[in-house]
């Protein structure tokens, strides 16, 4: 018991540590200690969540003042963890160690100013993060919540000299700020409606509530979480927000605070409200389904690494969003196992997103530093300057295209086989549902690993396209092991999803009342549990014990027959020229079948620029000299724009009442006192 | 005696009243400074008739302070004002006299609409001196946003004052001495911070004509 809250003190006082040690000594050495620091705190952090989820010992610490628990009952603050709460934690803390980790070599090569500011406030934003999750009262959930925007704000302007990273982050704030406004009021709605500030005093008074209060809390949520997860159309601060910050800093916050928009929906729809009607759950899955959708169709058309991953992270919210809305129409339905099965593969396609999104991020961060670019136009070749940074993207790439023995692969299974067993509930439009979701998600993986291909093979692949990619310098070694921590991570949760399986447990029971695979003992290599006792045809162990045994036969094979000759000759180059770098795929080229396919879509906007043919007769070819494609979000056309414009124009026609004549705003008053009269005397018949 | 007294007490609070719309439709500001002195006059002879119906020995020292005060001090800085920042003695108007007078009428028909219901509820309640109070003020708002030179709109709010005092005194027999004894003083500042207010804007900006703060209009 004292333990828990030990570990978990000790965590918060290592994050702390690391904010002073950064902004008291903001040298080189003082920036990577607060970074080791911070490392150390996620670590002690992961332990206390484990301990929580394996053992269920729970830390509880009231932050008093005296008499906050009876004198204003709203305003008590307390730490309280249940497993839901552990489990997220237990996010935060894997992913945010590996990432600290790799920040010391990151930030000492690629970061040249203000370093120790950015240490200092990595640290802060983890401890809002783990705040955040660790929150057993409304209020302190919300001062932490907000702390959580606020620093990832500071850390998105972190390079304010570009005029491009303001806007990001004026517009990731004002969205935010906005959103906010939808968790407060959602959270408000239940402490009040109920006079409770705890989860779980909330959560016992709930059913009580008037279904318009329900109804206004789950849409307030849906909003202010919805917008911080990145919820198509609520997601346009994410694609600009993540690729201004710092690499790992989006790693950070894509890999991590994401998240937190999950955690607060599961957290006040599934734990507080206990579910809802059906349409909260078409709602969701609907809206998972455009989130996917566009998040990966937008992916593919991105020269811009970081903005790539970052669609990424959309289309995965997207995945996760649907498997909440699954569950949540299995419960409505009264299908609590299969429930449990959908909420199992959004669980644990959190996690395993904040693994390998984290991956990927770190990953990019050092093609990013070493370049000098985003643009995967001119990249290229990397492999050979950074093999180690190279092999876990790779590891990252297959994990998010739902390859095996990959974690991603395991999820996105566990979310079909979900999917499918919808089929079992005998409901002609439950069927239909989810056959169209199966569908969009199958579309949605695929499309997700053509990106990738992409994504690894324009940046590590070929010939470097520009001096500065074939001048790359190698990845700092805390940089791959950061990076190499969360590979194996990916890969151990693919080969043997049981852990997280396990780990995940506790919060299912906490959201459905039931778990996967009830009394049957399950161990790594046997198939995985399933709804009730049944078990599902998959056994992830044993297929990644096929593949080794497959590679090991093939490389001994290999050996046997001796290595074949290798003879280096030249590309053949068309019988034009030598072949250069500007003769490699470009991104865009090879994103080139998908935007004319998906054409009513995309709407791209092309650009060319012409000279004289080189002969008559050469065809038109010859002539583009350059030729360009911009695509941009129909979202912010259409619903942004107008939604701005609108604004302002409303704006300006009332700017004309401040004519700035001292006589006007009496007359205002005047007016206004006239008419307040006049309704007295018409509303209540003159009767005071 | 007594119905003789509040026959007097109608007769100065409609003189009160009339004074106040007559504020509305002088065209020369001297004459507008005198009107509001009869009103204020007027304002202090119905405190006084109040005093001596309702036995309230407190008013006769407010009706003393308001005609020392609002009738005879206020018109007589606002007079020095007036000679000394050589204003224009007309009085510039946004809505014309005629209109003035008018709209002056329609405040009386708004203010007995729908103050008069709650007559029966205040505490002098013979002469309908709420609703005339209620008039009063809106009257004074009336002049205030309908006049373009400072001076003109410092009386609209001096008138606008007196409405409130009379209507405070309707419903409660008078706010309480210290309060009438700080509202008091407190006109005395505003007559002051105006007249300094004023003479500033002669300094600036050569006039005193309020529409000039357009310029700053963004």
């Amino acid at each position: 018991m004292i333990l828990a809250e030990a570990l978990l003190l000790g965590g918060m006082v290592l994050f702390v540590g690391g904010m002073v040690v950064a902004w008291t000594r903001p040298t080189a050495g003082g920036v990577r200690g607060s970074f080791l620091l911070g490392s150390l705190g996620c670590a002690v952090a992961a332990i206390q969540a484990v301990e929580l989820l394996v053992t269920g010992t729970a830390p509880s610490l009231a932050i008093g003042f005296p008499g906050t628990t009876t004198g204003v009952p709203l305003l008590a603050l307390s730490i309280q963890e249940d497993p839901l709460s552990a489990f997220f934690l237990l996010v935060v803390a894997v992913s945010g160690g590996a990432v600290m980790l790799a920040s010391v070599g990151y930030v000492d090569r690629y970061v040249h100013e203000r370093r120790g500011r950015l240490a200092g406030l990595c640290n802060l934003f983890l401890l809002s993060l783990v705040l955040v999750c660790t929150a057993g009262t409304v209020f302190l959930f919300l001062v932490a919540w907000e702390g959580m925007t606020l620093v990832s704000f500071l850390l998105v302007v972190h390079e304010h000299h570009e005029p491009e990273n303001r806007q990001a982050g004026l517009r990731y704030v004002i969205m935010s700020h906005a959103a906010a406004t939808g968790v407060i009021a959602s959270l408000l709605l239940l402490a009040v409606g109920t006079g409770q500030a705890g989860w779980g005093g909330i959560a016992q008074g709930t059913a009580r509530l008037s279904p318009w209060v329900r109804d206004g809390a789950f849409l307030a949520a849906l909003g202010g979480f919805g917008t911080k997860a990145g919820m198509v159309p609520l997601h346009v601060w994410l694609p600009g927000a993540h690729p201004a910050a710092p690499s790992n800093v989006s790693a950070l916050m894509s890999g991590v605070m994401v998240k937190m928009g999950i955690f607060g929906l599961l957290r006040v729809v599934l734990d507080l409200l206990g579910g809802g009607p059906s349409w909260w759950a078409y709602a969701l899955l609907a809206l998972g389904a455009l989130s996917a959708l566009v998040g990966v169709l937008y992916a593919i058309v991105q020269h811009d690494l970081k903005r790539l991953l970052a669609f990424h992270s959309i289309e995965n919210i997207g995945i996760i969003l649907m498997g909440i809305g699954a569950g949540l129409l299995f419960l409505n339905l009264g299908y609590p196992a299969l429930a449990a099965l959908a909420l199992a593969a959004a669980l644990l396609h959190t996690w395993n997103h904040a693994l390998f999104k984290s991956l990927l991020f770190l990953g990019a961060g050092a093609a990013v530093g070493s370049t000098g670019t985003r643009d995967l136009e001119r990249m290229g070749g990397l492999i050979r300057r950074m093999p180690g940074v190279a092999l876990g993207f790779l590891v990252g790439s297959l994990a998010i295209s739902a390859l095996p023995p990959f974690n991603g692969f395991v999820s996105e299974w566990l979310l079909f086989q979900s999917f499918f067993a919808a089929f079992t509930t005998g409901s002609a439009g439950t069927e239909m549902t989810f056959s169209a979701l199966a569908a969009v998600l199958a579309l949605t993986s695929g499309l997700a690993a053509y990106c990738f291909v992409k994504a690894f093979g324009i940046t590590f692949l070929a010939r470097p396209r520009t001096p500065e990619a074939a001048k790359a310098a190698p990845a700092p070694r805390t940089l791959v092991a950061g990076m190499g921590i969360l590979a194996l991570f990916c890969l151990v949760l693919g080969v043997a999803p049981i852990l997280a399986l396990d780990l995940a447990g506790g919060p299912l029971r906490e959201l459905t009342g039931t778990t996967l695979g009830t009394g049957v003992p399950f161990s790594v290599f046997s198939s995985l549990p399933g709804p009730g006792s049944v078990s599902l045809p998959f056994a992830p162990g044993l297929l990644a014990l096929l593949l080794a045994g497959v590679l090991v036969v093939a490389w001994a094979f290999w050996r046997l027959r001796g290595a074949p000759q290798v003879a280096p000759g030249p590309t053949w180059d068309c019988g034009m020229d030598r072949p250069t770098p500007r003769m490699e795929y470009t991104a865009t080229g090879y994103a080139q079948p998908l935007t004319r396919i998906f054409r009513d879509f995309y709407r791209p906007r092309d650009h060319e620029e012409r000279r004289p043919a080189l002969q008559p007769g050469w065809g038109d070819l010859s002539r583009i000299k350059r030729w360009a494609r911009e695509i941009e979000d129909p979202v912010w056309r259409w619903f942004y724009l107008p939604l701005s414009q609108g604004t302002l124009h409303l704006a300006r026609r009332t700017s004309r009442l401040q004519s700035g004549r001292i006589h006007a705003y009496l007359a205002y008053m005047f007016t206004t006192l006239v008419l307040l009269l006049l309704l007295v005397r018409v509303v209540w018949g003159g009767t005071p | 005696m007594t119905s003789f007294a509040t026959l007097a007490l109608d007769l100065a609070a409609a003189s009160a009243l009339v004074t106040a719309w007559i504020c509305l439709v002088h065209r020369r500001i001297t004459a507008l400074v005198d009107t509001y002195a009869v009103q204020s006059a007027s304002l202090a002879v119905t405190e006084g008739l109040i005093a001596y119906l309702y036995s309230a020995p407190d008013l006769y020292l407010l009706a003393l302070l308001t005609f020392v005060v609002n009738a005879l001090v206020l018109p007589g800085v606002l007079r020095r004002v007036v000679r000394a920042l050589r204003v224009n003695r007309m009085v510039n108007t946004y809505a014309s006299v005629r209109v003035s007078a008018l709209a002056g009428l329609g405040l009386l028909l708004l203010a007995i609409l729908v103050v008069g219901p709650v007559v029966p509820y205040a505490e002098v309640s013979s002469a309908g001196l709420l609703p005339i109070a209620t008039a009063i003020l809106l009257i004074g708002f009336f002049l205030l946003i309908s006049r373009e030179k400072a001076v003109t709109q410092v009386v609209g709010l001096l008138v606008m004052n007196n409405g409130i005092l009379l209507a405070g005194i309707a419903l409660t027999y008078g706010l309480g001495l210290f309060v009438e004894l700080a509202l008091a003083a407190n006109l005395l500042v505003l007559a002051i911070v105006a007249r300094i207010f004023l003479a500033r804007m002669k300094e600036s900006f050569d006039h005193v004509d309020v529409d000039a703060l357009r310029s700053l209009e963004g």
